[in-house]
């Protein structure tokens, strides 16, 4: 079995008294899908903002290849190869669509202010390319027609997919997709899980958080349950389907909210 | 087209002093130059990075001191001058940046505002360097190898000069990765450092970079004025500059000039006209109307005049 890309052991996170992860561990196989499922407020994306470091850890530690991210903040942790969309978007809606995707070159990238405020050569030779690459990403989600619009103009369902194409200008190892199906309808829920299935035989690790149990259970290799901030079981999409733990809590709970 | 219409620009500021020979007219002109290098530093910064500055005229006053007191005491070339104002307000710029630039939106007006006051009040206070409250009298005209700049025409070239290079290094950055970093930092802070780009150091840079523009401005204008005192730095100078890079627009550094030029033209004309239309007019009617102009401005072209003029010529040509 491959060294885990990522771990977590023991992350732990209150907001005030409130505690949205509790004492969670986890790990992630290279170049697999992994799914992150629970009711509203288990803490799922309370995890994605820890991996990223948009919040600090109270408790616990995470570590990705090599490194021990605890400390690192979060342009760093994205240097090493960690890039994630969110779930309410986070569109820069004052550039355009191809604009977006070439932030996302960013860290690839080296023209520093002084190369850039005098067109040095390299630098000029380096924003073609930045360019060629991000317009690849943007024919990667289907997006490349739509390149010079202004990126606040596409409809909702393409600007989660200009998220994605964002995230893979950075040639990133692990993606984490917060709730990508989420206003999305059919046609373009499947296409989505098409797109997500490619990007991991490209080598990319995904950890995905998603309701839309359908698509979770599809794609997935694995899946983590959580619920109050705990880790209710984990294991393949079969085994969590049939635990008896997460349907009483969370098919149940589910039931009860409805 | 842009290369002409920017060819064109420079084609009409270069003759303008062939026709223009009235000496006031001709420091109207020098103002606006002045004015539009800071205002495209401000634009930079508060129109593409989405950071505010209620400081920028003491980064002006960096510059203008530091020109004057290595020219006057210390007979330095008015070039090297020029240079280490530059250095010195980046690198005061970048020091104070470090702190305050974790501040967001009123908070860090209130900062930069603060850090203004107490910079007019050094200017003030430390009188041994700035000579207080009256200044630095005598600065030697700007002399480049053994060139004098001398005249109001010549030195129109010069600030005139300077403001078209200060535009187009804004326009390579805002072209550029780093322009792009700037503008992820305005459009989502938290996603621009999901993609790995170091939001407090860009931030501190192009804080560093619109000082630096700052600082030259005040340069020319101390060599330009032949005299510095604290008054032309002061906190309603600081005001002066984000209205007039909001006046131009903040969406493009075009506006920039636009700006400046509209504010001191503005003002210049009300000084002229008031008392011919109020024959007791003093300087708080002048205020008055100033005032009036600009709220009509904002209300009508709340974009700026850039992007207010091309809409109208946008819907003209429908028109048509």
């Amino acid at each position: 079995m491959p060294a885990d890309l990522l771990s977590a052991r023991g992350i732990r996170k209150a907001f005030g008294g409130v505690v949205a992860v509790a004492d969670v561990s986890f790990a992630v196989t290279p170049g697999t899908v992994r799914a992150i499922i629970g009711p509203n407020g288990a803490g799922k994306t309370t995890i994605f903002n820890l991996i990223t470091g948009i919040f600090p850890l109270d408790r616990g530690e995470i570590r990705f290849k090599e490194h021990g991210l605890n400390g690192l903040s979060t342009w760093q942790r994205a240097q090493l190869g960690i890039a994630r969309t969110f779930q309410n978007l986070q569109i820069f809606t004052n550039m355009t669509v191809l604009e977006n995707v070439m932030v996302g070159r960013h860290r690839l990238s080296r023209a520093g202010l002084l190369a850039a405020a005098f067109q040095t050569p390299g630098s000029r030779r380096e924003e073609a390319r930045i360019r060629e690459q991000a317009l690849a990403c943007l024919e990667l989600v289907g997006l490349a027609d739509r390149a010079q619009d202004p990126a606040g103009s596409l409809p909702f369902g393409q600007q989660r997919l200009l998220e994605i194409a964002r995230c893979l200008a950075t040639e990133p190892t692990l993606l984490l997709l917060d709730e990508p199906a989420a206003g999305l309808n059919l046609a373009e829920t499947e296409a989505l899980a098409a797109l997500i299935l490619s990007l991991r035989r490209r080598g990319i690790t995904i950890l995905l958080v998603e309701h839309l149990m359908d698509l979770v259970m599809g794609i997935s290799d694995s899946v983590l349950v959580l619920n109050y901030g705990q880790v209710l079981a984990h294991g393949s999409p079969e085994a969590v389907q049939n635990n008896p733990a997460v349907i009483e809590a969370y098919l149940g709970a589910e039931v009860a909210d409805a | 087209m842009k290369v002409w219409a920017f060819v064109g620009g420079v084609v009409v500021l270069a003759l303008i002093p062939v026709f223009v020979r009235t000496p006031s007219y001709l420091d109207v002109l020098i103002y606006i130059g002045l004015y539009s290098i800071v205002t495209t530093g401000l634009c930079l910064l508060t129109g593409y990075a989405g950071q505010i500055s209620l400081g920028q005229a003491a980064f002006y006053g960096l510059g203008a001191y530091t020109s004057a007191i290595l020219t006057v005491s210390y007979d330095v070339p008015s070039p090297l001058a020029l240079i280490a104002g530059i250095i010195l307000t980046a690198a005061v710029a970048y020091g104070f940046g470090i702190p305050i630039l974790k501040l967001k939106g009123h908070y860090l007006a209130m900062a930069t505002l603060a850090f203004g006051i107490i910079v007019y009040l050094a200017f003030v206070e430390f009188k041994e360097f700035t000579g207080g409250p009256s200044g630095i009298p005598g600065v030697p005209p700007f002399s480049l190898f053994g060139f004098r700049f001398d005249s109001d025409t010549k030195r129109y070239y010069l600030t005139t000069g300077a403001a078209l290079l200060t535009l187009l290094v804004a326009r390579n950055v805002v072209n550029s990765r780093i322009g792009r970093a700037l503008r992820s930092i305005h459009g989502s802070e938290v996603a621009a450092e999901t993609l790995g780009v170091d939001t407090a150091r860009q931030k501190l840079q192009v804080f560093a970079l619109s000082a630096a523009m700052a600082s030259l401005a005040g340069s020319l204008y101390a060599h330009h004025l032949s005299l510095v005192s604290p008054t032309a730095f002061n906190f309603v100078a600081s005001i002066e500059f984000v209205v007039m890079a909001a006046v131009g627009g903040l969406a493009s550094i075009w506006g920039a000039p636009f700006g400046a030029a509209a504010i001191t033209i503005l003002a210049e004309a009300i000084r002229r006209v008031m008392p011919l239309l109020l024959s007791y007019a003093s300087g708080e009617h002048e205020v008055i109307a100033y005032g009036v102009i600009l709220v009509v401005i904002m209300i009508f072209m709340p974009e700026g005049l850039v992007a207010g003029l091309r809409a109208a010529l946008a819907r003209g040509r429908e028109r048509l």
